[in-house]
């Protein structure tokens, strides 16, 4: 034994031996008793929680296909749904690159993002709207054609498509950008649905031909609005207080600092959106856990106090569940005061 | 019925070591109360059974571990929430600061500091160590001989 080690040794026999517990037996099987009874009264609520749901679930399952489909890219909030969406989602949109779909270093593509010769053609899934570009003109090399998945406003490249049968191809795909949907016109068979690019405000619409949309040119006018702020970086407050760009660690809850992501290793971040994976870590008086997972930021906002514009909310998925739950809710925004 | 004579025999038999623990990890005598009594809370309302009692033991020194740096989290956000208001608060050493091991141990990160505890005061193995900490037995290694490293030099710095 070293030294230091006896040292240390000695140190600690005189500073914790002294120490006792105080008998708190009593206060214990009280506390742990009350939690008891609330854990037994959440199960119960969320048993009769699922029981509803699945009631709704029979009622709903004979609804017209084509309206579901269109409806859902347009929805915001996609943590509405929890758990069941993120199911479904997990099935109908394959798993990309979440970014701007360029390799690193590479040059963007020549802009407008929609170039008014490409022809599209796409399928509007549940929650991802998949974009199949017959492409003309400059990106017309090697008769590439491109595919791109969008979610949310992010984009996801597929790879798993007959079309791309090797990386270089994959560099021809005119993706530079994330999109949004700007708005669907008409309903069922004669609905329009209109995207916009954010990086140059170009548009495109597509119509609804039996369950593909096609395009019908790219000619929409930009106004100042749409474009106004995109060419600013978006932050996250990661310690409640600072912006950062592509933090290691996020905490989501200021006043107690139980949950929060380390270790993130950010795979994308452009204005619109960002995700990484990484470790989440609930420890607090309502949970213990530790899980892997990922974690998708959205909802772009300015924040007065900052001068800057910021990740308003998050979505955590993690790759297990904690406490019964997979999805989670995070809303990092403007931070502290 | 059981339960609760179970519950009594830990606090019995763990309580001094959990207190003792926290501690180390905290350096308040009052925090770490606390902190002891709420692992005993958590293990008595989940009806945890373990086979082996080491197991439990593992159990409670994990817990107490993650209450303290959920613990040290929150006081990381607050003092970072007074420097914000302009009232930077000074960290002030618990009591024992006059011992100069002691004084650099509580400047350790906290797993340094509970891998130094759970070595040399309960006389862990590395391997029964490490699986309290949650990381391998090399981890282990590693994060004693830097707690180790870095006491020591702190203790020929404070000379």
């Amino acid at each position: 034994m070293t030294d230091i080690e006896r040292r240390l040794q000695q140190t600690f026999l005189e500073q914790l031996d002294r120490l006792e517990m105080p008998d708190r037996l009593a206060s214990v099987r009280k506390r742990a008793q009350r939690r008891r009874l609330v854990s037994m009264t959440t199960i119960m609520a969320l048993v009769v929680g699922a029981l509803a749901s699945a009631t709704v679930l029979i009622n709903t399952v004979d609804r017209p296909e084509i309206t579901d489909e269109v409806a859902m890219p347009t929805t915001s909030s996609p943590e509405s749904d929890g758990e069941t969406k993120d199911k479904k989602e997990a099935s109908e949109c394959p798993d990309g690159i979440e970014g701007d779909g360029l390799e690193r270093g590479e040059p963007r593509p020549p802009q407008p993002y929609f170039y008014p010769h490409n022809t599209w053609r796409m399928k509007v899934g549940r929650d991802c709207v998949t974009v199949i570009a017959g492409a003309k003109g400059r990106y017309d090399q090697e008769n590439a054609r491109e595919h791109g998945t969008y979610r949310r406003g992010a984009l996801l490249l597929m790879d798993e498509s007959g079309s791309f049968t090797t990386r270089d191809q994959l560099l021809f795909a005119p993706l530079p950008a994330p999109i949004r949907i700007v708005d669907v016109r008409g309903q069922g068979m004669e609905s329009e649905l209109v995207l916009q690019s954010l990086v140059d405000c170009s548009l495109a619409s597509f119509r609804l031909l039996s369950q593909d949309f096609e395009s019908t040119g790219g000619d929409y006018q930009c106004t100042a609005d749409d474009a106004s702020g995109h060419d600013q970086p978006t932050y996250v407050v990661a310690d409640c207080f600072e912006p950062e760009l592509r933090p290691q660690e996020i905490i989501f809850t200021c006043a107690t600092a139980d949950f929060r992501a380390t270790e993130l290793a950010w795979q994308g971040w452009n204005p619109m959106a960002a995700s990484a994976r990484g470790n989440f870590e609930c420890y607090g008086t309502t949970c213990q856990w530790e899980r892997t997972g990922t974690i998708a930021l959205s909802k772009r906002g300015y924040c007065e106090d900052l001068g800057k514009y910021v990740f308003m909310e998050g979505r955590v998925v993690l790759d297990s569940k904690a406490d019964g739950q997979r999805v989670f809710k995070v809303m990092p925004g403007c931070g502290l005061p | 019925m059981e339960r609760t004579d179970n519950l009594a025999h830990l606090y019995q038999a763990h309580a001094s070591a959990l207190l003792r623990l926290a501690y180390v990890l905290t350096g308040d005598r009052h925090a770490a109360e606390d902190i002891a009594q709420e692992a005993f809370v958590r293990i008595g309302r989940r009806l945890i059974r373990f086979r082996d009692p080491e197991h439990t033991r593992a159990y409670l020194l994990r817990t107490v571990i993650n209450l303290s740096r959920g613990r040290a989290r929150r006081a990381r956000v607050e003092r970072a929430a007074l420097a914000r208001l302009h009232h930077p608060q000074t960290h002030e050493l618990p009591d024992g600061g006059r011992d100069e091991i002691w004084a650099g141990l509580l400047r350790l990160p906290e797993r340094q500091r509970a891998a130094l505890f759970l070595r040399f005061y309960l006389d862990h193995s590395e391997a029964t160590a490490a699986e309290v900490l949650g990381c391998s037995p090399s981890a282990m290694k590693s994060l004693v001989s830097r707690g180790l490293k870095t006491l020591r030099e702190s203790v020929e710095n404070d000379r």
